[in-house]
């Protein structure tokens, strides 16, 4: 929940500094490429301000997958902002994320080979910071002929970014789908905010129920050091029973009992969640909810709270632990206290 | 003399039906007269904890009944059974049974929690019979941190914290001391003396000089009964 959130908040974030509409190619219902012919004809459309093609791919750089865009020199995203040297503003050159500059010790003015046998040399004019969106980490920025070549594109953008002038999407939307023999994909930031919110719901489903997990692990490991083995419980309830206790005060301890160990396991399992977030950086938790970042999260997983969902799964914890303890302890009660002690 | 406990035909077998079967009892008929020390006498295995356990209403026969004061045990209620237990008898179990994480004091006093009395007051009355049996020293002591014959004293400490009439202890003799068992005698008479009715299993003959009556069980079965006058 905490990981699901804090992607969340930042992938809107960069869905809000986007463009206002994602233009690809519908093949079979899938994005497909788009030819570059038609962007003259976009960039008349009454109300487009800025079409930006670019070039999306993935290729080893060393031993690590990197995401390269090419993007045409001068267009780079607002987001992304050089904290060392300056954009590329000509072919053979690359912007590229502080972390993958860390991780080969790159720094601006140096050059590095890009795509293997079909490869570029490229050098490096500037550093951004990957703070503001979490996949920027990996990303390499490169003008669009550059990647054009080395994931042989040819005349093919990946996608259009269009920017539109206030009010105009669903206008330029219609007019896009008139355009002669071309079957386009039209995203708007309104659908694309939308698959992101659905999305990360899914997600965040997943974390509330590790974070439940997390309180189902930390509320019985509280019982087991406090030395309530099952057998012994039988034992002890058998006991209580011999000197004299009915079954519903047995049965009433043992509510009181849970919630005194339930209320000092939600702090232990608040506990647990943020050092393994803050300390361990999200360790083998992230992967599930960020697609395709490995083990080792390479940045820090932005990670918030959210009162509801934390009050939520401590509640449903506590009735799961509830139920089960009462049920077992309701058959060690009513069974005769010589057999339970024994 | 006034009868306080009387058994008819009373059974029990462990695991009936099964190629596990133990028929641990079989048709014991005996009556236990108020005020009296009754000792149940038998080799291990022959069916003392399992009589005395039926006697003291923390088991429930297969067969036959039980009658405690004239009211019949085995047709009573899992809530009227609670009852007797509180207000009727204390139970001295043979490996004493205390709660190993509560302190003496709180092993001792823990029975009347359900019946809403203060701390304070549990306190003192557990206090005060930890020091009839000289653990005034010991009350804040763990079980483990004590000897055999001193957790009896915290095991008969909590059965007459209710000041109940009936004292059950099984084979009270087995986990203690040469030391320990003078001083179990001398408590036993003392309990005795106060007016209460003792039942005892044990196959330890030391004890047998303090009984008014002794039952001879073997194989589950009553073969002897032996009445003193004292
Ligand atoms: N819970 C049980 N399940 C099966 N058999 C039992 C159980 N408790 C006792 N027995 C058997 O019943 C018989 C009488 O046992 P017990 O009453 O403990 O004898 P004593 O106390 O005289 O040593 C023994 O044969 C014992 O093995
Ligand atoms: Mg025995």
């Amino acid at each position: 929940m905490a990981i699901s959130e804090g992607v969340k908040a930042e992938s809107m974030a960069s869905v809000m500094e986007g463009a206002d509409i994602y233009l690809t190619l519908d093949q079979y219902g899938k994005n497909a490429p788009v030819p570059l012919k038609y962007l003259p004809d976009v960039k008349k459309i009454n109300g487009v301000m800025r079409v930006v093609p670019r070039v999306l791919g993935r290729t080893y750089l060393g031993d690590s997958l990197a995401v390269v865009v090419g993007i045409p020199a001068g267009e780079l995203p607002p987001s992304v902002e050089c904290v060392e040297g300056k954009p590329f503003s000509s072919r053979g050159e690359a912007v590229i994320g502080v972390g993958l500059a860390r991780h080969f010790n790159f720094s601006v003015g140096h050059a590095f080979m890009l795509g293997g046998v079909n490869g570029r040399m490229l050098k490096i004019t500037g550093l951004f910071k990957a703070d503001s969106s979490i996949w920027a980490s990996d990303l390499i920025f490169i003008p669009f002929e550059d990647a054009s070549a080395i994931f042989k594109t040819g005349d093919l953008a990946t996608d259009f970014l269009i920017y539109v002038r206030p009010g105009y999407t669903s206008a330029v939307a219609e007019t896009l789908k008139k355009i002669e023999g071309a079957s386009f994909r039209i995203q708007s930031k309104e659908l694309v905010k939308q698959y992101f919110n659905k999305g990360f719901t899914l997600k965040g489903g997943i974390f509330t129920a590790l974070y439940t997990v997390a309180f189902a692990l930390a509320i019985p490991a509280l019982l087991v050091s406090s030395g309530f083995g099952l057998s012994e419980r039988k034992r002890e309830i058998g006991i209580f029973k011999a000197t004299g206790w009915q079954t519903s005060e047995v049965l009433e301890m043992v509510v009181f009992e849970n919630l005194i160990i339930s209320l000092s396991a939600a702090p232990l399992a608040l506990l647990i969640s943020f050092l393994w977030l803050k300390g361990l950086n999200g360790l083998f938790i992230a992967q599930f909810f960020i697609a395709e970042i490995g083990l080792f999260p390479p940045f820090n997983v932005p990670a918030r709270f959210l009162p509801i969902p934390a009050f939520l799964s401590f509640f449903f914890s506590l009735i799961l632990t509830m139920v089960g303890s009462l049920y077992s302890s309701w058959r060690a009660a009513v069974i005769p206290p010589a057999e339970a002690m024994k | 003399m006034e009868t306080i406990i009387r058994t008819e035909k009373l059974a029990k077998i462990y695991n009936p039906d099964t190629s596990y079967e133990v028929k641990a009892l079989w048709d014991v008929d005996i009556e236990i007269k108020k005020g009296h020390i009754a000792i149940l006498s038998g080799p291990s295995g022959s069916g003392k904890t399992t009589l005395i356990s039926l006697l003291g209403a923390i088991d429930r026969p297969t067969r036959g009944k039980a009658f405690l004061m004239g009211e019949e045990l085995t047709a009573m209620s899992d809530v009227a059974l609670s009852k007797v237990r509180r207000e009727t008898i204390g139970f001295v179990f043979q490996s004493f049974n205390l709660i190993p994480r509560l302190s003496a004091i709180d092993n001792v006093a823990f029975p009347l929690i359900p019946m809403g009395v203060s701390v304070t007051e549990r306190h003192r009355r557990g206090s005060e019979l930890l020091k009839r049996f000289q653990m005034g020293e010991r009350m804040r002591h763990n079980p483990e941190e004590l000897s055999g014959g001193q957790q009896q004293r915290v095991a008969i400490a909590r059965a007459l914290i209710n000041n109940p009439h009936i004292i059950i202890a099984d084979e009270p003799t087995s986990n203690i001391d040469a030391e320990a068992v003078k001083y179990l005698i001398e408590t036993i008479f003392a309990l005795k003396k106060e007016g209460r009715t003792i039942i005892i299993s044990t196959h330890d003959q030391s004890l047998f000089n303090l009984a008014d009556v002794i039952f001879d069980v073997k194989d589950g079965r009553i073969t002897g009964m032996r009445e003193f006058k004292q």
